[in-house]
């Protein structure tokens, strides 16, 4: 009786899931058709010199898949490549497994059999994800990396694409020196683990060797989820070991330290203490406008500019044309004397018309794709 | 010989009784006596007030959790609830131009909402406290993520219509995040919460439900009365401290309150053994955050890797357990 009961429970519930999953294939495949009919036929006649490979497709569908998350970078990456995409008239997915790694790889998995025409992985910094990829290229899905494990160049037609660490490193660190001197007594805020932090680390290593009058003091970095209040507390109990005079600078690898120790370093009333960070946000931006801000500079590369030319990137390994495995995107330093410059509050929109170039790049921007997104109304 | 036993015996029962009473603060001043010795800066003026100043967060959330351990319950949905207070006091100002008292005031009644949902749903269908408000806990989170949509608010912030946020954070409300004020509010609350629950009827008819709800209920109390009671104050407290957080930090961050739910659970049972209470009480719970507190500044200034200080803090939470239950079952 039980036995039965539960057997017909069973029957009626893969029904469902039949019925279910078995519509919305039919229900895709039918707005595919549509999408295609309104949308990417237009345009193929129009286009000259559109790739083949794009133009026969009826709609070109893209995955992003970023290990990290809960943080402004993140969002401005994904918007970055959500927007380019969409301008080029493909359809792309978007995913943040917020630092839970099982997810992430779960989504790749996923990935690999969802029907996607090209996927990017921002954050694999593990060796599973080699083996993630391999799958997916396996399969003939072209995949563009960001920020990733250094193994994955190995594979053949990946890119692996990275904000260049060492130039932000480097910018950070000749500013500290710049304004400081040589003689600077200074806080580490550093976290190890991630292959950006590592190359980061190397050029820190590298200015202490070559500056052997710099004195670190101290040093604390933790990433969690909540990593900027934790640095935030960290920074205002070394603040009270050190009384005045005793640091000069912060250099902060991560914009979540450089956010915490700004609020500490106010909160302590210690803001003759520099910090030098990396990355920028726009609660960075505000932060380092306020008056009296100890946040004298940060060394960036836009984020939605990362999102734009992972997404040009994949876009032409879809179309069949050559691409690098390997491409540092250009960093760029944004001061607050600058800041200061401006008569409006500065967020990263207004950026661009300070800081020269600052989120535009035609890098890999062909002609086809000029055009593609003037047939899309972009 | 049997008498010399039973002293002994005497002796040892009150030398653990007393540890029991006082084992917390015990710690607590040995720790100050440790660290000061080690570090001259340890008990200067600042650095006390950068320890309160640092747990007063935790406190406030972990005051709402105590009132809802109070009655037998368990709010996991604290963590998130801070989140979404965080997120809506921050967008009233900076997304909708609010006054002051208006975004606090929006933001206090919506999480009052959120803690009837908890309640409703906790009274109604008898399902165990930890159980339902973890689902709930991913339910806020989620409603708090949505409502940000994944991204940190923060002023002049770019709209997804492309336009600026033109709304500021006004200045009354960063003072609420600032040194004294944020300690005065965690004060405050630690002590209305000690004084109600120990010393009004209600809460001693909250702490009879918690002992035994079916005693309390024969007895002629209103169970589900006082329960919703104690969730609507768990989402307030939980509210004031994703408030707090919104004004120290100002801005709001995905998930801020998230990392909260932890220490709070934290704080609140090392607080049951504080004065050998034996159960959730507040000014136990203030005293362990004060220890947990102490134990991070501590440490951070003997410049311990931060990987370490997990393992004492999880240790001292063992620790405050043990001798808690130990009493329980002896």
């Amino acid at each position: 009786m039980n036995n039965k009961k539960l057997r017909t429970l069973f029957a009626s519930i893969m029904a469902t899931v039949i019925v279910a999953t078995g519509c919305g294939q039919a229900k895709d495949g039918g707005s595919n058709g549509g999408n295609a009919n309104s949308n990417a036929e237009p345009a193929a006649q129009t286009i000259e010199n559109l790739p083949a490979a794009i133009a026969e497709k009826d709609e070109i569908k893209l995955m992003v898949i970023r290990k990290i998350g809960g943080d402004d970078h993140t969002a401005q990456f994904l918007a970055g490549a959500k927007q380019e995409g969409e301008a080029l008239g493909f359809k792309v997915d978007t995913f943040s497994a917020n630092g839970d790694t099982a997810k992430f790889h779960d989504a790749i998995a996923q990935a690999t059999d969802g029907g996607y025409d090209g996927v990017v992985i921002s954050h694999g910094d593990d060796p599973a994800t080699v083996e993630d990829v391999q799958k997916l290229t396996d399969k003939g899905i072209p995949v563009v990396a960001f920020d990733s494990v250094g193994e994955l160049t190995g594979i053949e037609g990946v890119t692996l694409t990275s904000q260049d660490d060492e130039a932000l490193a480097q910018y950070a660190l000749d500013q500290l020196v710049k304004e400081k001197g040589d003689q600077a007594k200074i806080v580490y805020l550093w976290v190890d683990g991630f292959p950006p932090m590592v190359r980061r680390n190397k050029v820190y290593q590298d200015t202490l060797a070559k500056y052997p009058g710099i004195k670190e003091v101290e040093r604390f970095g933790v990433a969690s989820e909540n990593t900027s209040v934790e640095t935030q507390n960290a920074v205002a109990a070394m603040l009270t070991k050190h009384p005045k005079g005793e640091i000069d600078a912060i250099f902060a690898t991560w914009d979540a330290f450089a956010i915490g120790a700004a609020r500490a370093l106010i909160e302590a009333g210690r803001t003759e203490i520099k910090i030098y960070g990396i990355d920028v946000s726009n609660a960075d931006l505000q932060v380092m406008q306020e008056e009296n801000s100890p946040w004298a500079s940060t060394a960036a590369v836009d984020p939605k500019m990362i999102g734009a030319v992972n997404v040009r990137l994949l876009a032409k390994k879809i179309a069949g044309e050559e691409t690098p495995s390997t491409y540092n995107l250009e960093a760029a330093l944004i001061d607050q004397e600058t800041l200061k410059k401006s008569s409006e509050p500065v967020n990263m929109v207004s950026l661009a018309d300070i800081v020269p170039g600052w989120g535009t790049t035609d890098a890999f921007e062909e002609d086809w794709m000029k055009a593609l997104k003037e047939a899309n109304g972009k | 010989m049997n008498a010399a036993d039973s002293v002994r015996e005497k002796n040892d029962f009150r030398l653990f009784q007393m540890l029991y009473k006082y084992g917390t603060l015990i710690t607590i001043l040995l720790l100050i006596v440790v660290f000061g010795a080690l570090n001259d800066n340890f008990l200067s003026g600042t650095n006390i007030v950068n320890i309160l100043r640092s747990i007063s967060i935790v406190t406030i959330i972990a005051i709402g959790l105590t009132v809802s351990l109070s009655v037998g319950g368990f709010d996991l949905s604290v963590g998130s609830v801070a989140s979404l207070a965080n997120a809506l006091v921050i967008s009233m100002y900076v997304w909708h131009g609010q006054s002051f008292g208006l975004g606090i005031a929006v933001t206090i009644a919506f999480c009052l909402i959120v803690g009837l949902v908890n309640a409703f749903l906790v009274i109604n269908f008898k399902i165990q406290d930890m159980l339902m408000t973890l689902a709930t806990m991913f339910v806020f989170q989620g409603v708090a993520l949505t409502y940000t949509r994944g991204a940190t608010i923060s002023q002049n912030m770019i709209m997804p219509s492309g336009d600026f946020a033109t709304g500021e954070i006004p200045k009354l409300f960063a003072k609420l995040g600032q040194v004294p004020w944020i300690i005065v509010i965690m004060l405050v609350i630690v002590a209305a919460v000690h004084l109600f629950l120990t010393y009004t009827k209600h809460g001693r008819y909250m702490y009879m439900i918690g002992g035994n709800q079916e005693a309390a209920k024969l007895s002629g109390i209103a169970v589900g009365r006082y329960r919703l009671i104690a969730y609507l104050v768990s989402a307030l407290f939980a509210a004031i401290g994703g408030i707090v957080l919104g004004a120290r930090v100002m801005n709001a961050e995905v998930n801020a309150g998230g990392p909260y739910l932890m220490d709070a659970v934290a704080a609140a049972f090392i607080g049951y053994s504080v004065f050998g209470a034996g159960k959730p009480n507040a000014f136990g719970t203030f005293a362990g955050a004060v220890l947990i507190g102490l134990l991070s500044n501590g440490l951070i200034m003997l410049s311990v890797p931060y990987y370490a200080m997990d393992i004492v803090k999880g240790s001292v939470l063992a620790l405050a357990l043990a001798i808690t239950y130990y009493k329980r079952t002896h």
